[in-house]
Order: C-alpha cells, then sequence, then structure tokens
C-alpha cells in the first residue's frame, strides 16, 4: 500500500503531501473511526478504498511527468532545469525545513539542487528519481551536520517555513503540534518518518535513500510511530493514552 | 515563483553555463592534442637528446598531463556535459583524434621509420579507439533518452 496519512489529531482530518505535490485530504468520518479505534497512523487506502485506484494512476502519472523532465534535462535542454526546480525546489525547502533549523534551510537547498545538476547526468533510471533526489538530498544533510559543526537539535520549523503547511493541515494548531512532535524525534527517526508520510516512497526506497537494511527502516518506523503517538494521542483523546500502530 | 527559487534558478544557471563547458570541453581536446603532438616529437628523435632537452621535454608533458587530468575532473564532477554536449564533444574529438593520429603516424614514418615510429602509431590509434568509444557511447545514450522521451509523451499525452 503506498498512500499514508500523517496523523489524525483532534480536527479529525489531517494530510500529508506527495513528490509531486499532490494534497490528500482524510474524510472526517473515516479520520474519527480512526481515532477511536486508536490508530494514529493509519493508511489512506485502509479508508479511501475507492479512491486508490486513482489515486495511484495520478501518482504514477507524476511520476511520469518528472521522468520526463527528467529526461529533458540529461538530454542538456536549459529550460527542462527550471521547471525541475519550480516543481521540486518547493517540496525541497519544506522537506529541508522538518530537518534543519531554519537558517541552514536555503544553503543546504543550494547545494542540494549544486550535486543534483552535477550528478543528474549518472542518473540510469529517470523514473526513479524521487528517491535519487532524497538521497542526495539526506547526503547533503548529513554533510552539514558534519561541516557546520553543531547544530540546534530541534529544527526551528515553523508553519510558514514548510511549502505544504497552508493545504496539508486544516488547522494551523494541529500542524503546530505535529511538527514540533517531530522535531522532537532524532534525526534518523525523523527522516524515516518524513520520507515515509510525506514523500511517499516506499519502504524499499526509503531504505535505500537512508542507506540501511529494509529491517532497520520497519523498526525506526515503528519507534517513531510508538513515540508519537505516545506525544500526540493523549492531546488528541485524553482517555486513550495508547494505540496501536499499523 | 518565491525568492528562494530565484536564487537557486540563478545559481544553477552558472553551474549550467554552455560557454563554461564549450571552454572546458575545447581546453580538454586542446591540451590532449598537444600531449599528442609532445610524444610524437619526443619519441621520433632520430638522434639521442641532451638531458637537459629530455628535462624540458619530460616537464611539459607532465604540465600536459596535469592539465588533462583538471579540464577531465571538472568536466566529469564539476561542469558536467550533459547527453548532446557529450555527443558533440566526443565527435569533435573523435574527428581531431583521427586526422591528428594520421598526421603524427605520417611524420612519425617519415623521421625514423616504421618500426621506430610504431609507439607514436599505437598511441594515435589508443586515442583515436578511446574517442570514438565515447562517441558511441554517447549517442546511445541519447538514442535511449530520445526514445523514453517520444515513449513517455506519448503515454502523458
Amino acid at each position: 500500500m503506498r498512500d499514508r496519512v500523517i496523523a489524525d489529531l483532534d480536527s479529525g482530518r489531517a494530510n500529508g503531501v506527495s513528490p509531486s505535490g499532490t494534497r490528500r485530504h482524510l474524510q472526517s468520518s473515516t479520520a474519527t473511526s480512526a481515532k477511536s479505534s486508536g490508530n494514529l497512523f493509519v493508511r489512506r487506502s485502509d479508508w479511501e478504498g475507492e479512491r486508490k485506484a486513482s489515486t495511484l494512476d495520478r501518482r504514477e502519472f507524476e511520476i511520469k511527468q518528472t521522468a520526463l523532465l527528467v529526461v529533458r534535462c540529461q538530454l542538456g535542454e536549459a529550460g527542462a532545469f527550471d521547471q525541475l526546480v519550480d516543481r521540486w525546489h518547493p517540496l525541497l525547502t519544506a522537506f529541508l525545513a522538518r530537518q534543519l533549523p531554519r537558517d541552514n534551510v536555503d544553503d543546504v537547498a543550494q547545494d542540494v539542487w549544486v550535486r543534483v545538476v552535477r550528478s543528474l547526468p549518472r542518473l540510469t533510471d529517470p523514473l526513479r528519481f524521487a528517491p535519487w533526489f532524497w538521497k542526495v538530498a539526506r547526503r547533503t544533510i548529513a554533510d552539514s551536520y558534519r561541516h557546520r559543526g553543531p547544530i540546534a537539535r530541534e529544527p526551528l520549523v515553523s508553519p510558514d517555513d514548510c511549502a505544504v503547511y497552508d493545504e496539508s493541515f486544516e488547522r494551523r494548531q494541529d500542524w503546530d503540534r505535529f511538527v514540533s512532535e517531530l522535531a522532537h524525534l532524532s534525526p534518523e527517526l525523523r527522516i524515516i518518518v518524513d520520507l515515509f508520510y510525506f514523500e511517499q516512497l516506499s519502504i524499499d526506497e526509503i531504505a535505500d535513500v537512508a542507506g540501511v537494511a529494509v529491517g532497520t527502516v520497519k523498526s525506526r518506523l515503528f519507534r517513531a510511530r510508538a513515540a508519537l503517538r505516545a506525544k500526540i494521542l493523549p492531546l488528541v483523546d485524553p482517555n486513550q493514552t495508547k494505540g496501536t500502530a499499523r | 515563483m518565491n525568492h528562494s527559487t530565484v536564487v537557486i534558478k540563478n545559481r544553477l544557471s552558472r553551474e549550467l553555463s554552455t560557454r563554461h563547458r564549450r571552454f572546458l570541453a575545447a581546453g580538454l581536446l586542446v591540451d590532449l592534442l598537444l600531449i599528442t603532438a609532445l610524444f610524437t616529437m619526443w619519441w621520433t628523435e632520430p638522434q639521442p637528446l641532451p638531458a637537459d632537452t629530455q628535462l624540458l621535454f619530460a616537464a611539459l608533458s607532465v604540465a600536459a598531463l596535469s592539465w588533462a587530468a583538471v579540464f577531465g575532473w571538472l568536466l566529469a564532477c564539476r561542469h558536467v556535459l550533459y547527453v548532446r554536449q557529450k555527443v558533440v564533444t566526443t565527435k569533435l574529438a573523435t574527428y581531431c583524434t583521427a586526422a591528428f593520429g594520421i598526421l603524427a603516424g605520417t611524420v612519425a614514418w617519415l623521421r625514423v621509420g616504421a618500426l621506430a615510429a610504431a609507439p607514436v602509431i599505437v598511441f594515435a590509434g589508443t586515442m583515436f579507439v578511446v574517442a570514438w568509444g565515447l562517441y558511441r557511447s554517447a549517442r546511445e545514450r541519447r538514442d535511449d533518452l530520445v526514445a523514453l522521451r517520444t515513449a513517455l509523451e506519448a503515454e502523458l499525452g
């Protein structure tokens, strides 16, 4: 299953954003039932099955659109790079804002794009651009940690820093709560959660991006869900302090 | 388009400067031809050269090889050539190495005879084969990408 939901907060509605910017909306009724069953993290297709096929089609369509842009870039069409930046830069800055302090985001974003431009000719399968792109971003983040010395442990992210914010969470306070709890995760857990829920990568793709085994991704995801659930669920439903992650 | 996107595009436009790539590709090509000429002259000298002249040839060879390494590194890692640029560059390299190889081989043959000219001919031949191989590979990659682009365009409408 490819579709995910980030968190079901007290609004009964939450969204994620796909790599190409597709908005995901939860239906209030299903979200409420998920909340009542204690499942903070539910896959969208679990409760929105009838829309799964069309969503997958859309995702495939977006992957192919991006692949077409990448092919044009690899051929050396100058205009294609501008389009690639228009399409992916907001997603990159949102991703970085969730991973790094605000002051570092622009510098690291520039580094990521320079690396992408320099390495793009070596990308053999344009259809796999997304995991490759996030891998470049992850490595650049790791280098920024190494080269720029110790930085604030928690990202100074605010909703305004994230291009995904405005439409992805119905209420600002839900987003604030989710992001603030996400920021308390360790960097290795945070990036896994980000790639899984926000960037919609598969477990295999995340393992490739993060450079760890598939089992490690699964265990980190489990730990991250447990940590977030323990923090967020009592706020959503004070009577329910425990839930089950799927 | 926000400020950040504009900044990135400006930064990338410098990174993607075609002029810069042409300069580097031309520099690499000229340097490789210079190396060929240098080795041709050195190896086809009929009489043993004085020690200081040999030292000068060696110094020039090291300098030319170093420049080739710098240009090669810049083109491989910093200002990489995209497929169409690679096709043009390698095609040019193939023509140049062929012409220069024939010239160097002929000069060497006339100066020192066939046997003594063998290293020069082998070196020029190797340069030509490498350039031709790179050209073939670049063309195949370009054809693959064009086919993929056509397929994707047809699929996406």
